[in-house]
């Protein structure tokens, strides 16, 4: 058994050999499907809702979570407690905030990111302390002494795992905000008085430096803002917790929904918005979800490559097939079994296919770094993963395997019809099911990935040319702290204006810079659009607006479009400018330049307005994002921190370097926290839409070099094949060009199939993704029909050069008895 | 060379090259023949018969000297011309039959006429049936080859030769695979097609078949040794 295997090897090291660019080339196409795969499932195993590691009952821990527009929110400290009186299923309720603190001790310090519970985190969820002890409810008292967990990798790194630690003090600082600006506060000595055990990680995120007690800290972070109880107010926490285990999830689920969702004394989040509760810690369970689709998609394209991949392997070891046939055929005269000729081919596939696992291994953790870094997986809370993890392995080990099996059953079926009995007499071998299937079936699958990449190209061509009311060339934003902008004193109309004009001043000198405007929201910010939303109402009906900060500069600067009116001077806190849509809205119609209607102020703004202009509707974020309509004022109480938006040709270095001029030459007082151009951040507000059009890209090109590897293989096969059957049509007189035009119609025959399979697959499929990947308005028709004639083009070059040969043999060759 | 030469060599050379072996398959053939001739060529297994007739009926190019077929200098002519020769000019018959197994009978005979153009796919069928009958085949027209014994697929492929009303005819060994019998039916058929006027060549290890010949050409090691 032992010998025969070893002399298979040799065998098929030997048939390996013989040919190894092709063989290369094959084994590269399945390592990197395999690669993919394994980085992918990595990336799918280590974001899916998982028990956490390190406590106790593990499986009983959830994330509560409360989301409006779709964002998950905070909750205030007393909310935690309704949470954990709201169900009868929740053994107790969790509040956890992330927060950085400073620490040093015996001459070293750092920054690093803590996190801080309330009392219920070591007695409710129990995680493992490795030594000493967890937080105690004494601990979590306003005037406590402060005590620290540290995680194990801080005490590893910091305290050399020395069991001593437990006892020792560090001195700590927390971040304070001020009318100044924010500074660092000393917490005093805080005493460690345990280490956590290495498998617990953070809830969130990539890894917590230390446990702290929330109530003192918190009290002590807020503690100057000067608002009266504004510990228990502010919405900093969210909710983990852990159930009794003896009802589902579900069912604990609608009962937090009923008690904390709507209008009731208790309630949470609005009726609009979403309780939701899920296993285990996950810091943003709608954007995971999202991520974890993303995974499934592109896992099913991981798939579908490797399966073509695989296919091509077949078509190649059958490529080779009427060379082996005979050698075989000799084999088998020499007294080898059927099974054991199966055996051979069997392990020359398998090689291919461990050759490729182990490739596939040593590329995956490189790759999995990089398949991070995708746009659409930023700010995904990834838990530590490997990808030697035995489950992925396991699963990677099997679809290996089938591949092999899916690889050698073509040669097997192959072998089996040609045996030694088969008459010598047979011209060629008529082509084979696995040839036809497989060549059909890898055509479909290029057709139906080429057709979804030409929808997402499609797709994110559209969203660059779409009109979206501003100009986005030559537009730098400039996105500055001014020194007390915290100061609500500061925040009055006059302070805008005086502010906007001495930055106006200031930046006058600079020539470069050909306009100049101040507002907030700007196009592309990462400021939410959920802050200035404002309910007013006309006729009854109450509608929800934005309101953006903006001089008449913002308008001039953004490349605004005036439908009707002119943008308000400056110091007329009534007028304002609204959106097409908006006068849709209000009074059905565009024109409505000195119509008057009432807004929900803030306290010291008129709730009177007067539309002082019309502007073409403006999208500000994603073109295909919900956004609400737009009510630009002269400031809104956020426009302290108002972007400076400049019209010129400098790219935002050079704005950068010749503000920095200004600030240090004391014409200007502020500071810069970030500059970009706005065409730069348009890219980066459609980047998971590029990202998505880019990675499918690389797997249509893929398939389709595949298939067309395959495609050319079996042209080289049947080319082999009816080699004597062209000699024959030769020699009585068929010239090289009947014959090219004989073996290029049998290609397109062989082809067509696929084709005509792969237009109604590759509309399914895109008319499956739609909702959610490709613009409605796109025409699967165009998508299809684009793929199907690129495929034919791919198909028919592929079989050019086999049919070209076969069309130019010497006859007199093939046409002797063999 | 007078003007029923139709085929006329000088000095031909055929010389296969492989890795570690140069053979001179034809070294330096002289050969003339006339229009209506019945040559055969005698010679031992691997002199250069076979390489003689591929030369011969253009399946192969040859390295040196001069070979007019019909007066057409060939060495000269392109792919395309030499496939026009073979369709127009030439019928061959090989040892192994060499037909198309995925066609009937009927079809592999009207092959040629198909690619001469200029038939209808009906009058390249009826003109193959009237083949088939005189070849005594009529009954197998829709027989796959593999369905016919070697002798009655030796007769197909001759039908086939004669489609195209060829004036040359080439068979190498075409009763090799045949028994006594059968061999002697398809020599009795070849014989007939030179009172009508066909040029035949052919090559046969069977002394009373080459005695059939008018002219009788021995070869030896690429060359012609001269008539016998
Ligand atoms: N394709 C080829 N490559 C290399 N050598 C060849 C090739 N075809 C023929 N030969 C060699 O050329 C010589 C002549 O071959 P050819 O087939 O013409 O002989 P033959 O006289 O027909 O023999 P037989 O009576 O056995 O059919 C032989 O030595 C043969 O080995
Ligand atoms: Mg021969």
């Amino acid at each position: 058994m032992i010998q025969s295997l070893q002399h298979d090897l040799v065998q098929a090291w030997r048939v390996h050999r013989a040919s190894p660019v092709a063989s290369l080339l094959i084994i590269l196409a399945l390592a990197t499907a395999l690669a993919f795969l394994a980085s992918f499932l990595t990336l799918y195993d280590t974001l899916r809702p998982a028990p956490p590691k390190g406590f106790a009952e593990p499986d009983q821990l959830i994330t509560i979570s409360f989301i409006l527009d779709g964002h998950p929110q905070g909750v205030s400290r007393p909310q935690i407690d309704l949470v954990q009186e709201a169900s009868t299923g929740l053994e107790s309720a969790v509040g956890i905030t992330s927060n950085l603190v400073r620490w040093s001790t015996d001459g070293r310090n750092g920054e690093v990111s803590s996190e801080w519970v309330t009392t219920e985190y070591f007695g409710g969820l129990r995680p493992r302390v490795l030594i000493g002890r967890g937080l105690e409810p004494a601990d979590h008292a306003v005037d406590a002494t402060p005590v620290a967990v540290l995680s194990h990798r801080f005490w590893e790194h910091q305290f050399g795992g020395r069991t001593d630690v437990v006892g020792q003090t560090l001195s700590l600082e927390i971040e304070q905000p001020g009318p100044a600006g924010s500074s660092w506060e000393r917490v005093g000595a805080v005493r460690i008085v345990g280490v956590m055990a290495p498998e617990v990680e953070a809830s969130f995120g990539q890894g917590t430096a230390m446990w702290l007690p929330a109530d003192p800290l918190v009290s002590t972070r807020f503690a100057t803002m000067g608002v009266p109880d504004i510990a228990n107010r502010i919405a900093l926490y969210r909710v983990i917790g852990r159930t009794t285990g003896e009802r589902s999830l579900d069912s604990v689920e609608r009962e937090l929904i009923a008690g904390l969702v709507g209008d009731g004394a208790d309630a949470i989040v609005p009726a609009e918005g979403r309780l939701r509760v899920d296993p285990g810690f996950t810091f943003n369970p709608p954007a995971r979800d999202e991520q974890l689709r993303q995974l499934q998609l592109l896992l099913t394209l991981t798939l579908l490559v490797a399966l073509v991949a695989a296919i091509n392997t077949g078509l190649y070891l059958l490529a080779r097939a009427p060379a082996r046939t005979r050698e075989m055929a000799i084999r088998e005269a020499l007294g080898a079994t059927k099974l054991r000729l199966a055996q051979q081919l069997c392990v020359e596939s398998v090689v291919f296919l461990l050759v490729a696992l182990i490739l596939a291994l040593i590329l995956a953790a490189p790759l999995n770094g990089q398949l991070r870094t995708l746009p659409f997986f930023q700010n995904a809370d990834w838990r530590i993963g490997t990808i030697l993890d035995p489950g992925i392995v396991g699963i990677l080990t099997v679809v290996a395997l089938s591949m092999a099996a899916i690889s050698a059953a073509a040669p097997i079926a192959v072998m089996n019809r040609s045996g030694i009995h088969s008459g010598t007499r047979k011209l060629g071998h008529p082509i084979s099911g696995f040839q036809f299937a497989g060549t059909t079936l890898q055509i479909v699958i290029a057709g139906v990935v080429t057709a979804v990449t030409l929808g997402l190209a499609a797709y994110a061509w559209e969203l660059e040319q779409r009109d979206l009311g501003y100009d986005r060339e030559r537009v730098v934003v400039i996105v500055p702290v001014f020194a007390q902008s915290m100061h609500f004193a500061q925040n009055s109309l006059e302070a805008h204006q005086s502010r906007r004009d001495r930055v106006r001043v200031a930046l006058d000198g600079i020539t470069a810079f050909e306009e100049i405007g101040f507002g907030l929201p700007v196009p592309g910010g990462k400021f939410r659009i959920t802050m200035g939303v404002q309910a007013w109402s006309v006729d009854g009906e109450s509608v929800d607006v934005q309101s953006v900060s903006s001089d008449i500069g913002y308008g001039s600067t953004l490349g605004l479009r005036v439908l009707h009116g002119a943008w308000p001077e400056p110091g007329d806190p009534s007028s304002v400018v609204i959106e097409r849509r908006l006068a849709q809205l209000l009074f059905g119609r565009a024109d409505v330049v000195g119509e008057t209607f009432e807004v929900t102020a803030f306290p010291g703004e008129p709730p009177a307005r007067t539309v002082s202009a019309v502007i073409e509707d403006v999208v500000l974020a994603h073109p295909d994002d919900d956004q609400d309509p737009l009510l630009f004022v002269e400031a809104t109480p956020f426009a302290n921190l108002d972007r400076i938006i400049l019209k010129t040709s400098l790219s935002p270095a050079r704005v950068r370097e010749a503000i920095q001029d200004r600030i240090e030459s004391g014409a200007l007082e502020l500071e810069i926290q970030d500059v970009y151009a706005l065409d730069a951040q348009f890219l980066r507000i459609v980047a998971e839409d590029r990202a998505r059009f880019r990675v499918t890209l690389v797997a249509a090109l893929l398939t389709i070099a595949l298939a067309a590897i395959g495609f050319y293989g079996t042209q080289r096969f049947l080319a082999d094949a009816h080699r004597r059957e062209f000699a024959i049509r030769a020699s009585i007189g068929a010239s090289p060009s009947a014959l090219f035009r004989l073996a290029i119609l049998r290609a397109v025959r062989l082809g067509l199939p696929g084709l005509v399979l792969a237009a109604p697959t590759a509309w399914i499929a895109v008319e499956l993704l739609e909702p959610g990947l490709l613009p409605s308005d796109q025409s699967p028709f165009a998508m299809v029909g684009t793929a199907s004639i690129a495929l034919l083009v791919v198909l028919l070059s592929a079989a050019l050069a086999p049919a070209w040969r076969s069309a130019h043999a010497p006859p007199a060759a093939h046409l002797k008895d063999d | 060379m007078s003007d029923s030469t139709i085929i006329a060599m000088k000095s031909v050379h055929r010389i296969y090259r492989t890795d570690t072996l140069e053979t001179h398959a034809l070294a330096g053939v002289d050969l003339e023949i006339r229009a209506g001739d019945y040559v055969s060529i005698e010679g031992p297994s691997g002199c250069g018969k076979s390489t003689l007739l591929s030369v011969i009926g253009l399946l192969e190019d040859f390295d040196l000297g001069e070979y007019r077929l019909a007066g057409v200098p060939v060495g000269e002519i392109d792919l395309r011309e030499r496939a026009r020769l073979r369709n127009r000019e030439i019928g061959f018959v090989f040892q192994s039959f060499n037909l198309i197994q995925e066609m009937t009978v009927l079809e592999n005979v009207a092959l040629p006429l198909h690619y001469r153009g200029g038939f209808s796919r009906k009058q390249q069928l009826d003109k193959a049936a009237s083949l088939l009958d005189q070849v005594g085949l009529q009954e197998r027209a829709d027989h796959r080859p593999n369905q016919l014994s070697g002798g009655q697929q030796q007769r197909a492929a001759i039908a086939r030769a004669l489609i195209g009303d060829p004036s040359l005819i080439l068979a190498d060994e075409p009763t090799g695979n045949l028994d006594q019998e059968n061999s002697d039916r398809i020599m009795d058929l070849l014989d007939s097609l030179v009172d009508n006027g066909v040029t035949l060549l052919t090559v046969t290890h069977n002394p009373d078949y080459a005695r059939r010949a008018h002219r009788r050409v021995q070869m030896l090691d690429g060359r012609l040794l001269g008539d016998r």
